[in-house]
């Protein structure tokens, strides 16, 4: 798990919101993570679905989004989708889904399982930022 | 004398097999020493990359100047991961951070001059980078090797917009040749560059089809029949020949192209469906089924019934029965076919337990 990448130069326009990024590959992960801590966010990264859903579970304080790679080792990201939105106190946090093909059958099943939008890889992270603030207005 | 010889014999292969297995050992200790270095080198110089990504005007020949070669390689790793998933603002950083490790350049040398694993990796370079390239200096350079090519049409569907004709470009590198199948990548590639209008594709096609692989051919098919195509009816008569094919799986992949065509009237008219519902394989029927189903009119429905009176194979009757459920035709129909193919249904959108017992009750 990856903490507080680049808390400086913060504002508070986001009010220190949380997002939490599921992500394989950390230069990517990071790089949305500086985006979102440059807007105010606060951010945790983590690499693998079973890292987050257990860290998920321990947490009281549940981020604000979660921005969640499909494609992953272990657990798949459509996997992880099905058990936050089996928990009742993690299925109301809204997740933005992050895969390689548009407009197919993994994106369906992602909103089917309860996605709340979904990016096309490659994709860009400032346009990310966006669209989260879009989905938290 | 002999019994002595043997020993020694013996021996030495024993003392070769010992040998061999501590160099393999070594040889893997070493490698995953070096990878694991490598890790956490990228992982020290990570921050300072993405500093300068998100900064307003970095200076990055400063920082790659700054760099020893070990760290210029690991950056230039690191960049490469980027440029692979990120566009927009970031990417014209990257592009920036490209230029200055030299990636472009090296890639476009490596691209000319060096082994096809070097060639293919130099096109991959160059597909994510800006670096100035012509399509004549790809197709020139991207010659003999299929993994090659593939990753050199990769340069044509990144970077699109740069290039007139791209997709015809990227379209004559993959099946131009013909006599190899394409790779799961190749097959991705092949569709990137045609899906938005397979213009490309039909026109390759129905020139070159007839020197084509038997599964490179099943492999076009399929990106065709996924694709958006708009043509006249003239522009699908290889396809339609195809129908006619000895192959019974070449048959059914060209009957599934007109899937997506029910729109268009004239197409649908020269599109051999009788044949295809006549054909004496299973697999091409079932195709056909696919098609009336992807066309979805009242017409395409009464065929559809009017099948099952005629169709024996079991699996066939199983789709059909299935494509009919899911456009809501109720049929009540005696056997197990209907009954299976309605709860399978409602097993998939979730309104009845998915169990073997479920689907059999």
């Amino acid at each position: 798990m990856v903490q507080g990448l680049a808390s400086d130069g913060v504002d508070s326009a986001a009010g220190g919101k949380q997002i939490l990024i599921v992500e394989d590959d950390e230069s990517v992960a990071e790089l949305v993570a500086y985006r979102f801590e440059a807007a105010g966010y606060e951010t945790v990264i983590h690499g693998d679905g079973i890292d987050a859903l257990e860290a998920l579970e321990k947490t009281d304080e549940l981020p604000a989004v979660i921005l969640l790679d499909l494609v992953m080792p272990g657990l798949s990201g459509l996997d992880v989708l099905a058990r936050l939105k089996e928990d009742t106190r993690l299925a109301a946090v809204p997740v933005v889904v992050l895969t390689a093909r548009e407009a197919d059958a993994v994106v369906e099943e992602a909103f089917s399982k309860g996605a709340r939008d979904y990016v096309t890889k490659p994709f860009s992270p400032t346009a990310l930022v966006a669209r989260v603030e879009r989905l938290l207005a | 004398m002999i019994v002595r010889a043997v020993q020694w014999g013996a021996l030495a292969l024993a003392v070769l097999f010992v040998v061999l297995c501590l160099v393999t050992i070594g040889m893997s200790v070493a490698r995953n020493w070096r990878e694991r270095r490598r890790r956490q080198l990228e992982r020290r110089l990570r921050p300072q990359i993405l500093r300068n990504v998100v900064a307003d005007d970095p200076d990055w020949n400063a920082q790659a100047a700054s760099f020893s070669r070990r760290e210029q390689s690991a950056a230039r790793r690191v960049i490469e991961r980027l440029l692979r998933d990120v566009r927009g603002s970031d990417s014209a950083a990257l592009f920036a951070a490209a230029r200055a490790f030299g990636m472009g350049s090296i890639a476009r040398e490596r691209f000319v001059s060096g082994s096809p694993v070097e060639r293919k990796l130099a096109a991959n370079w160059l597909a994510l980078t800006d670096h100035p390239v012509t399509a004549t200096e790809i197709l020139q350079h991207a010659t003999g090797n299929q993994g090659v090519r593939e990753a050199a049409a990769r340069i044509f569907v990144r970077r699109q917009e740069e290039f007139a004709g791209a997709s015809e470009w990227g379209t004559r590198l993959l099946v131009w040749e013909g006599d190899e199948v394409l790779s799961v990548h190749g097959v991705d590639t092949l569709y990137r560059l045609n899906n938005r209008g397979a213009t490309a594709l039909l026109t390759t096609g129905h020139s070159y089809v007839d020197s084509w692989d038997p599964d490179l051919t099943i492999q076009v098919l399929t990106v065709l029949a996924k694709s958006q195509l708009i043509s006249s009816p003239t522009g699908f008569r290889w396809i339609i020949a195809l129908t006619r094919h000895d192959e019974p799986t070449i048959r059914a992949a060209a009957f599934r192209v007109f899937t997506q065509l029910g729109w268009n009237d004239q197409v649908r008219e020269h599109a051999p469906i009788e044949a295809g519902l006549a054909d004496p394989e299973p697999v091409v029927r079932r195709a056909t089924y696919g098609v009336l189903a992807g066309w979805g009119d009242a017409e395409s429905r009464d065929r559809l019934v009017a099948a099952l009176e005629t169709e024996t194979n079991d699996r066939a009757r199983l789709d059909l029965c299935r494509t009919l459920a899911r456009h809501g035709y109720e049929l009540p129909e005696e056997g197990p076919y209907w009954r299976w193919a309605t709860a399978s249904l409602r097993a998939a959108s979730g309104t009845r337990e998915r169990t073997p017992e479920a689907l059999l009750a």
